[in-house]
Formats: structure tokens, sequence, C-alpha cells
């Protein structure tokens, strides 16, 4: 094995955290170096509009995420089950490549609620007590912390939205219940079309407060604060498992690249898989990284810093490969790498129109109305036996063919009446969400599969994953709440799509994978503090979701960019001066 | 140079060479001086131009001067440059065999070794028959140039060949090419150009195989790929450190793995499998279906090709059953499903209809045959049922409603259909329909339905 010189940094992965960490501390003037397994990808390269628009490629053939044969995961839903791989994407799409999965989402770019923070404390202290099996905590850091650095990455990323907070000051038009903001968006909100209209109308109707879902699509040209320029959204519908050919929605390609790769205290390797984390005699420092290219050739890479970028699947995995922490052991409640896992629980109800074209195919990513009345502990959850929401939209990301089939209640999976039903109602449909939370539980957990490997040798991920009692009596309660803007919005007939049953792992939900390496308060009941540095070996930083003790209502991007800005400004200006834990345990 | 039989490319280089020339004198050709000549080829000179360029520009200069002017003593102001000697590049076993790796496909990999192996050129693989090969005298006929000539196969060359072109198949005349328009020329020029593309190659290595893109406009090159169904997806994978820059390359798209005609059916699957997609997506009142759509087509190409082999599923063992909420668990990728549920179907449709395949069934008997499939209420063994049914209805659904570049959705009937306006760009006309329905004719990724591959 090749020993490399040491650089100063080196990042685990080279998504939406990667890029933001390499910005910021090459601007602090350390050498910085990406390991990314993925490939490089560029606009023009990889995803300009002449080849974005392509269904079958893109999503269906996955070429935008992955790699699967390489690596996946197994999946159980409970501990009496024989976990098997998920031998194709199904329920998430991780990303792979330059960008991570920031090229293929949608942009739907929400600040968590300030109580989202303290889930624990919050809910403990109005509701009392937690259920028996929640493990619901707070972060260790707040929405105030926070507030500079989501700015930051709406500014970054030119978020097109309507402030409803601005200092404590209530503004129409915007999201009532959201944490104060110190700045308006830096760009205004999308343009609604027929679908989101109705939807505001039926909310107004029930006395809720529509505003429009913060974009990074863009709503006009932008230039941002790097200087980079983005170009108007041309509403093509192809965001969400697709790339933007139009320069239109944030990702590092748009907004950080151009500046971060002519740096000459950056570098980017591609094609090479980080396989450990090395540690020295005490186990209490980081020495570098091993990693490995593509071609099989093995490489030491020491660094000062070691900070893990990756999915957040990917960033618990090789915690545990490298032996940092314990790995969570649901029998015992013991350990806590792989702890928390959390996803995203949704239920939606459809809408059918009889003489009105919603024309789904003009859309994008985070062109929608939102209402933000039933999440978080925006209302009383006095006997309703959940805590936490999620909030409730109509989104028009898109009207794709191969995927797109929404057929009222009764319609056949094939054949003449399906093919009929597809063809009447597929400009003619829309649907209203709900993007709910999901709180901790001790049976949902990760761990290393004890059977299969990857294609290095190594245990793949396991995973153990089911909804949860308090996901079934908030899906019901969102599904009744959506259903009733939905019936308000003026279709012919609605058709309630529910969470019902075990969690499938096939069908896609949604790419909100969380915990596994949650943050906190203390040693004991997290693996990294309030700074997402690890409380074992202080030269270790992890971002992503993988921090999050617990998911939120709303999409996870812009509050793992503000924890990554927050995370970057706590080295620059804590850790530089004095390497070493930052909060002691 | 109409009465010279100059060619039409060559017409076109000397007027565009003209034009230049007289954009730089500022004035007529037939008032310039030899002076103006000699400054010209200086400016060329440093910009560095090659020798042949050099000399090309000569060659239009002393037609325009001599023939078409008429003008004499600008003779020596227009001689011809003397060329250096140069020992070509000579590639070893070794990087010949890592350029051969690079090929993306067999039928690439056959082509480019042939074109190695036995020394033709570009032209004339591109132009081959089938008839040209003969295996017994283990030759192939080249007539281009010379008629009667021949080269020798070596025997390893001739299996590749059996293999991809289908030697044994006499119904394929031609090197397949389901575009015969295109031409398989810029076919076999592209497979070049992709491989030698790869940065584990070195120029040095790329001899003189190179073709220049340069002067492609990006879209020109993209369609280029597209039409010649020489797209060969990604770059192949390489390691590499990037710093400093952004490493983009001018002209270079990674384009779709589209349809190349290869096939993977039986004869009697195929007739199994285009009458359960008619079925599943019949050709109705409501208009064209599966079979119009030509999903059968595509479905066959797709399982030949990296999905059926399940290239970027993850296929290692121990396979188990499995809950619903685990998803597919079958061993075999997708191909091998569909050629053990096709045994399947058919085993048990000629238990129970006396001997007859399912394609020989009345629709009728074949919609309650695959009602009892979907919900796995079949004798089909070892066979997981219900995940066949839900692979061929989800792929029948991808055939019928992908771009038409894939070999599906054909003349995009299945978009017309729903109304999809296909792979459009720009809807920011339409943002306020407010409900009303919206006209446009659906545009694939290669353009109008009249080019969808047939």
């Amino acid at each position: 094995m090749k020993k490399l010189p040491a650089v100063d940094v080196v990042l685990v992965g080279f998504g939406w955290t990667g890029a933001i960490m390499a910005q910021e501390l090459t601007e602090a003037g350390l050498q910085v170096l990406a390991i990314e397994r993925g490939d490089w990808r560029d606009t023009p390269t990889h995803f300009p509009t002449t080849t974005a628009p392509d269904e079958l490629r893109w999503y269906w053939r996955k070429e935008m995420f992955q790699n699967n044969s390489r690596e996946t995961l197994t999946f159980r839903n409970n501990r009496g089950q024989t976990a098997l791989p998920m031998r194709r994407w199904g329920s998430f799409l991780p990303g792979e490549g330059v960008g991570g999965g920031g090229v293929h989402w949608n942009g739907q770019t929400w600040r968590f609620l300030p109580s989202d923070f303290v889930a624990a404390s919050h809910n403990t202290e109005r509701y009392g007590s937690l259920p028996e099996g929640m493990t619901v905590q707070d972060y260790g850091v707040t929405y105030d912390e926070l507030e500079p650095h989501f700015d930051r990455f709406e500014k970054l990323c030119g978020i097109g939205g309507k402030a409803g907070n601005l200092g404590g000051t209530i503004v129409a038009g915007g999201n009532p219940f959201e944490g104060p903001r110190s700045a308006e968006y830096p760009n205004p909100p999308m343009h609604m079309t027929f679908s989101q209209n109705q939807f505001a109308r039926s909310a107004r109707e029930l006395g809720l407060n529509p505003f429009p879902g913060p974009s990074a699509n863009m709503s006009r040209a932008y230039t941002n604060p790097l200087g980079v320029q983005l170009a108007p959204c041309s509403y093509c519908g192809f965001c969400e498992k697709y790339g933007c050919g139009n320069y239109s929605k944030a990702s590092a390609q748009t907004t950080i690249l151009p500046v971060l790769m002519r740096k000459p205290n950056f570098t980017l390797k591609v094609q090479n898989e980080v396989l450990s984390i090395q540690k020295d005699s005490t186990g209490r420092r980081a020495t570098g990284v091993i990693h490995v290219d593509i071609d099989g050739n093995e490489y030491e890479q020491p660094a000062d810093l070691v900070i893990l970028c990756a999915y957040q699947l990917s960033n618990t995995r090789l915690m545990m490969l490298s032996g940092i922490g314990e790995i969570y052991n649901p029998a015992t409640g013991e350990g806590l790498v792989g702890k928390n896992y959390c996803y995203q629980v949704m239920t939606s109800a459809q809408v059918f129109y009889d003489d009105k074209y919603t024309n789904g195919f003009v859309g994008a990513g985070a062109l929608g109305m939102c209402v933000d009345e039933y999440n978080g502990d925006n209302f009383d959850h006095s006997g309703l036996g959940f805590i936490g929401g999620g909030y409730l939209a109509n989104w028009t990301t898109n009207a794709r063919p191969i995927e797109t089939h929404r057929t009222p209640e009764g319609t056949p999976n094939w054949g003449s009446a399906w093919k009929k039903a597809v063809a009447d109602n597929f400009l003619k449909s829309t649907s209203v969400g709900a993007h709910g939370a999901s709180m901790a539980y001790a049976t949902n957990a990760l761990d290393l599969d004890p059977t299969y490997k990857d294609v290095y040798g190594r245990p793949l991920m396991r995973m153990t994953y089911d909804f949860t009692p308090n996901d079934r009596a908030m899906a019901a309660f969102m599904t009744e709440r959506v259903t009733a803007i939905a019936k308000g919005m003026g279709g012919r007939e609605i058709k309630i799509e529910d969470r019902s049953g075990p969690y499938d792992s096939m069908p896609y939900q949604t790419t909100h994978n969380t915990g596994g390496t949650i943050m906190g308060t203390t040693p004991a009941n997290s693996v990294v503090n309030r700074y997402l540095q690890s409380w074992d070996v202080p030269n270790l930083f992890v971002m992503g979701a993988g921090v999050f003790p617990q998911n939120a209502g709303y999409n996870p991007t812009g509050t793992v960019a503000a924890l990554a800005y927050w995370a970057a400004d706590a080295i620059r200006t804590q850790y530089l001066r004095a390497p070493g834990p930052l909060v002691q345990s | 140079m109409t009465i010279r039989r100059f060619g039409e490319h060559t017409q076109r280089d000397h007027v565009r060479q003209v034009r230049e020339v007289t954009a730089f004198f500022g004035l007529p050709p037939d008032r310039a001086e030899p002076e103006d000549l000699r400054r010209y080829r200086l400016h060329m000179a440093s910009l560095g131009a090659s020798y042949s360029r050099m000399n090309q520009v000569c060659t239009a200069l002393r037609l325009v001067f001599r023939v078409t002017l008429s003008r004499t003593g600008l003779r020596d102001r227009m001689a011809r440059i003397p060329t250096p000697d140069r020992l070509p590049v000579v590639l070893d076993t070794q990087e010949m065999a890592l350029l051969l790796a690079h090929a993306q496909s067999l039928k690439d990999r056959a082509a480019l070794s042939i074109a190695y192996g036995c020394g033709l050129r570009v032209s004339e693989i591109a132009n081959l028959k089938v008839a040209d090969i003969d295996g017994a005298r283990m030759l192939i006929r080249v007539e281009q140039d010379i008629p009667g000539q021949s080269v020798g196969l070596a025997e390893r060359r001739m299996g590749a060949f059996r293999f991809e072109f289908g030697i044994a198949n006499p119904s394929l005349t031609h090197l397949p090419s389901h575009d015969p328009d295109a031409g398989t020329r810029r076919q076999t020029r592209n497979v070049f150009w992709n491989d030698l593309r790869s940065p584990r190659i070195s120029p040095e290595m790329t001899g003189g195989l190179t073709m220049d893109s340069r002067g492609h406009k990006r879209r020109d090159v993209l369609f280029g790929l597209l039409v010649t169904g020489a797209g060969l997806g990604a770059l192949p994978l390489s390691a590499r450190t990037i710093s400093g820059t952004i490493p983009w390359t001018a002209g270079w798209t990674a384009t779709p793995y589209r349809f190349d005609g290869a096939r993977f059916f039986t004869a009697a699957e195929r007739r199994c499998i285009e009458a359960m997609v008619e079925r599943l997506i019949p050709s109705d009142e409501r208009g064209p279906g599966a079979r119009d759509a030509n999903v059968i087509g595509f479905i066959d190409n797709q399982l030949a090709g990296f999905y059926g082999r399940g290239e970027r599923w993850y296929m290692a063992g121990p396979f188990g059953e499995g809950t619903t909420e685990q998803g597919y668990q079958y061993h075999q990728p997708p191909a091998g499903l569909y050629r053990a549920g096709i045994a399947a179907l058919d085993r048990v449709c000629a238990a129970e209809f006396g001997g007859r395949s399912f394609a020989d069934l009345s629709a009728g008997q074949q919609d309650a045959v695959l009602a009892r499939l979907e919900k796995g209420d079949l004798a089909f063994g070892d066979v997981p049922a219900r995940a066949f049914f839900a692979l061929v209805l989800e792929n029948a659904i991808e055939g019928f409603f992908c771009d038409p570049v894939y070999g599906g959705n054909r003349d995009m009937v299945g978009w017309r259909l729903v109304g999809f306006p296909g792979a459009r760009y720009d809807y920011r006309d339409f943002l306020n329909h407010d409900g009303a329905p919206i006209a446009l004719e659906p545009v694939g990724l290669m353009g109008g339905p009249a080019w969808s591959p047939r």
C-alpha cells in the first residue's frame, strides 16, 4: 500500500456537505483533499438539456444513483426476519459521484422548526414523558444558533420563497410557523400553476395559511455570494432523480464548484473509495484514511482532520467498519453507532378532474404550495397519541409517463381498463401530500450484516426498520387533513394513498434517511457533539442527516447544509486555534 | 471543381479556404499581391498550423489563382512545404490489448480487433457484409478499392465475429445496423473515437486512429452518437486526481446506452412475451398498444444488454425467499427470470390448454392466465410467478413510455396516448395555463417521431 503525502483535511465523499466543507476550509487556508467514490460529473457533460430528460436511463436504469452492484444494504422489517439485500434501489436513491444526491434532488429547501431541535425536552414539558421505546432526543444545537447558517445556505443556493417570520414579526403570505428569520429569501417564490392555486384556495377555505414552498429551482436569474450564476428555471419537470441541464437547480456544481475547483489548495480524487478511517494507538486520534481506486490500488492518506461527508448510510457504515464507537444493539440498548435510524412518513390523496388540465409536465422539483399548521408542535397533540407532524403540500414536480400513473379507485393494474384510466387522468390529476416526521424508536436501527459483503469483501449495512406506533397514529391524522384539502380542490373524485401495512423497501418514497451517527448533549447519548465532532475521536467530524437524532416533518437538505456551515464555522473559529474536543464530556 | 470531379467535401473546403484568405487579405484574390500570400502563410505558421493543413491551403490557393483566375507568377509563393518523415507510432501488444479492452461491447471489440489484426481501414470494416466473411478459408473479402482483394482472418476473431454479428443467422446480410441511412462507417469511427477517449490511453498510443472532433457542435456529436448507436454510455471508469481546474472536455456528452438491435429471446420466447405485453397494454379503441409501440423490441434489446444481465443490481448470494417488502430476490438477473418465467408459463398453458403455448391462446384465455399469474396463482415451481409478472409489467410500461431512442414508444404512441409532450426543455410560456389543455407535439431526445428507430 502506498503512503501518500499528508494533507490538512481529508473529506470522505463530495456532495453538498463535502463541497461546503471544502469551500469553507480552503478559505481558511487549509490544504483540503476530497475523496469521492463515484465519477466526476458536470452539467454539460453528464446531464445537459439534450440528455437529462430521459426517464429510462436516469431513474429506471438507475444511472443517476449509487451503483448497486458494488454495494447495497440489507433490509428487514424487524429482528425476527433475516435481512436480505436490496438488489436494486427502491424506497430511496442514494447518489454517487461529484455532487452526490444534491445533483438529483428536487430542491425543496426547508428549515426545521425551533421545537424540532429540542424535540425531547419540548414535548416532555408539554405532554409528559415520551412513550415506551421512543428514543427521541434534543439535537444539542438550537434553531437560533443555526439561523445564520440557514441563511448562508439559502443565499448560496438562491432559494425562492416568502418569509413568514422576519425577526419575530409575522409576515403575510409566508409560513407563520417558521422560526424567526434574519432575512427574506434571496429570490421570490416560484410561479404557481393551476394545481397550486386549487390547493391554496381549498386550504384558505379550511382556515389554513398556504404559502409557497421554498425552492432551490431558480425563480429568476441569480448570482450567488461566490459569484456563481444560476439561470431561471424553465419548469421542464425533470428535477428529482435527474440532473438539471439548465443550471437552474442549486447543487454543488451550480453554486460552489466553479470557484472551489480552481483553488490551488483543493484536490479532488474521483473513483476512489475510502475503506476505513485510521486511528493511532490511543484510538483517540484519526491519522487519516485508507482508500482504494477503481483499479484496486490501495493508498494510505494521512490527514490532520478527517471529515465524513458521504451519505448518511455510508457515513454510519464507515464508522462501523473503522471501529469508531460501539455499534448499537437493540437487544441491550448498548452502543450508539447505528442508533435512531429514522426515515420519513408520507401519505397523500390524489385529486382527479373531469374538465381541468393540471398539465403536470409543466413542473419543477420545488414548485408547490404548502401549509404548516400540522407540523412539529404547531398544533396541540393532547390526546392524539403521537408527537410531530408534517407539512402538507401540493407539489407539481413532474408528469413523467413511465413513473406517473394516477388512476381512480378500483382501476386494475393492466389491460384496456388500466390504459384508458391512465390516458384519461395523466394530464387531469394532482395530489396533496403530507411530509411526515419520523420519531426514533429503539427497534429501528442500522448495523453490519453478518452474511452479505460489498465488492471489497466488507460487510454490508443492515437496516432493521418498520413504521412505529407514533408513525401510524401520525399518518392517520395527516391523511385526514390531506383528504380535507384534496376534497376542496374542485376535482371529480379523490383517492387516498395512506400508509398502512409494513414499511416496503421497494416503492420509491423519499431519500431522507437519517440517524446512525446522531448528535446530542453527552457522549452517553450521541456519536457526535453539537459541532458534529466525534466524542471518541476529536479530529473526526461527521456531516449529513445521520446526525439527526430523529427526523422532522420537512425535507432535510436545508438543515443538513446549515449544520455543515455551523460545523465548518466551529472548526475555523475554535478547533484550528486549539485542536481538541470542542465540548468537554 | 466539378469538372475535375472534386468531392462535395473537397469543394466545400476549397471555397471555405478562399473565403478565409479573402477575409485576411481584405480584398478580392484577383487583386492580391505575392506579398499578401507570403503574409498569409506566415500568419498560418504563427497559429501553429500543421504541415498538412499548410499544404491543403496551398492546394486550394493554387486552384483559385492558377485555374480560376489564370494568374501566373505566384507559383513560388504557393510552394508546398516538405513534410518531415516520421516514424509511425506502433503499439505493442500490451498497449493494443488495453485499447481493445476499452471497447465497450463485444461488437465494438470485434470491429476493433479485425481492424487491427487484418489491417483494415475504418471504411472497409464499416462496409463489410456477412458474405464477405469466408469462414471456410479464413478470409475476409475487401473489394472496396481492389476487386478480389482479401485478407486473412485469425480463428479467434472469427469466433467473436460469429457471436456478435450473428453469422449463423442467414437473415442478416449486413453488419447489424437498424438505420441503414446512418451508415456504419461513422459508427465504427465513433467506436474508435469513444474508446480512444479513455484517460488511461495516452495520446501516443492512439497513433493515427483519432477522430478529430473539433468543428463539431456539441449537438452534432451527440446526434451522431445517437444515430449510429455508438453512444457507449459513460466514459470508462478511471480513478483520477483533479486539482486547480474543472475537468471539462468540450464536445463530449455522456450519451445514452440506446437501442442497438441486439436480441436475447429465442423466437418462441419472443412470441410469448410479445403476446403477454399486448394483453398488458392492448391495442384497442383508445389507440395503439404495446405491439404498435414495439415494446417487444425494447424488452428484447434491454435483456440483451447490461439490464438483462443485472449488471447494476446486487446479485451476490446467498438467495432467499424474502418478504414482499424485501423486493426482488430471485437468483437470476432479469434475463434469467424471463427465460425461466416464460418456460414455466408455457408449461402451465400446455398442461391446461391441450399443449398450446401462451401465445396460441385466445385473448380472453390469456387475460385469465395473466390474472392468475399476477396473484402468483399458477404452478410455477421454483420460479417466482409474481416477481415475473411484476417485472414484465414494469418493462412493458417502460417500453411503452420511454424515449424512442430505446426502441420502444415507437412513433411516440405512448406519449400521444397520455398527452406527454416529451423531452422538451422550456414550459415557461405555459405557466398560466389555468387548467386549459396545452397542445404540443411530442419530441424525443433525437427529435420528432419520424426518427424512431425501426
